[in-house]
């Protein structure tokens, strides 16, 4: 199954030409067309909803300060998808660094989610979702949870995954293969313990 | 094909990157292998769920409030802007918060090291001037007794009176402490002591003294 990621939508070569030249209005309804793929991404890959939001903001604002350097070569949504991995990517490693105890990993222990949270999982299977989700890819690298949510989560090819995370196929491919041999070892785990509702 | 093929081609089938020939050595490998097979299904159930993982899909709740508060973020005129964050907003209460109470942690701490600091200081100060006052008290004590050994030997011409003395405060169990208190007031009485002329007179004067004390005393 492959999903809606916005590469079908792509901005025309107009819109962006206003954009470059700092049309408001125009990249108002870039930032319409496109916030709601950035916060997909952002809020998968952090599972945080205030956390996805300032990525949005940030990814958006410099796409506004760097719009010059777009290249038409690659996708829009691809350079969009670039910046929001990176700004995610700082923030888990700023998460790190602070020895922040995220959802993520609160999820293995046993602790419940936030109203904050919550209220965003629109629904109770989005909801058990975001637990699941959490705690199968607590033990992963940021770099594999980076490519298992591109692919797996989120439904890009190989060939987009590589483009956005700025790496060889290659290696994605070697990081999903990790990332799903121990996902696959999670998943079986919870699965005889009765803790993956399908 | 041996069974870590088999596992890698199952991988690489997911991808959809088996050719038609590597398909059917699996699919053969597959019949043949009881293990292979199972795995295989077990695969296919993962598989099945990471497919339904795909259906999440994180919905913006208010997605025409951020767009305002991306629009208001971005610069006018290419100048990079901060973002207003109401996050941001309480991590910096916070900073300020908690910079406010290490300041006055850190004052409150250098003012009780202070006022300790004083107190010792003051401790030190009281018990060096009363063991300097002890001590000083000592050596007077202590000059007194000599001062009265000498005018004893003086006056009696013999360290007789004084070997009395000392014999009667040694059997009466006098402490060096009394002792020194006989020498004090017979020093005392010194001046008066040598203004007598004769001799006897201050003998006479001595010995009414000392009886005196010793009367007083015991």
């Amino acid at each position: 199954m492959r999903k809606d990621t916005g590469k079908n939508i792509q901005p025309d070569t107009a819109l962006i030409g206003s954009c470059i030249k700092k049309d408001r209005t125009a990249f108002k309804q870039l930032v319409t067309m496109y916030q709601q793929y950035a916060y997909n991404l952002a809020f998968k890959i952090l599972l945080e909803e205030e956390d996805a939001k300032d990525v949005v903001q940030e990814t958006f604002i410099r796409i506004w300060n760097h719009i010059d350097n777009y290249r038409k070569e690659i996708l829009f949504t691809t350079w969009m998808y670039r910046i929001v991995t990176n700004l995610c990517y700082d923030k888990l490693k700023s998460f790190k660094r602070k020895n922040h105890v995220s959802l993520h990993d609160a999820a293995g222990q046993g602790i419940n989610l936030t109203n904050e949270t919550e209220h965003n999982a629109d629904s109770a299977e989005n909801h058990e979702m975001i637990k699941q989700i959490r705690r199968l890819s607590r033990g992963l690298t940021t770099k594999q949870r980076m490519v298992f949510i591109l692919r797996d989560i989120q439904g890009h090819s190989v060939k987009e995954v590589s483009e956005v995370l700025n790496m060889s196929e290659g290696a994605v491919k070697t990081n999903l293969y990790l990332a799903r041999m121990f996902i696959r070892e999670e998943f079986y785990k919870s699965e005889n313990t009765g803790r993956i509702v399908r | 094909m041996n069974c870590h093929t088999s596992k890698k081609y199952l991988y690489l089938f997911r991808e959809g990157e088996l050719s038609k020939t590597e398909k059917a050595a699996l699919t053969r490998h597959l019949k043949d292998c009881n293990t292979c097979r199972m795995f295989a299904e077990k695969t296919q159930g993962f598989e099945y769920y990471l497919n339904s993982l795909q259906s999440f899909e994180p919905q913006l709740t208010n997605p025409e409030k951020l767009t305002e508060e991306i629009m208001q973020n971005i610069p006018d005129n290419g100048k990079k802007r901060v973002i207003k964050s109401t996050r941001l907003f309480g991590t910096l209460i916070v900073r300020v918060a908690a910079s406010i109470l290490i300041i006055i942690q850190v004052a409150m701490y250098v003012y009780q090291k202070s006022f300790i600091n004083h107190s010792v200081l003051s401790l030190n100060n009281n018990n060096q001037t009363t063991r300097s006052q002890n001590h000083d008290r000592q050596n007077l004590n202590a000059e007194c007794v000599e001062q009265t050994k000498t005018i004893l030997l003086d006056i009696f011409g013999d360290a007789g009176i004084t070997l009395r003395h000392s014999t009667f405060a040694f059997t009466k169990n006098l402490s060096p402490g009394e002792i020194e208190s006989y020498a004090v007031q017979i020093c005392a009485c010194s001046s008066e002591i040598e203004k007598l002329r004769d001799k006897e007179q201050k003998k006479l004067f001595l010995t009414n003294l000392i009886n005196k004390e010793m009367t007083l005393k015991f």
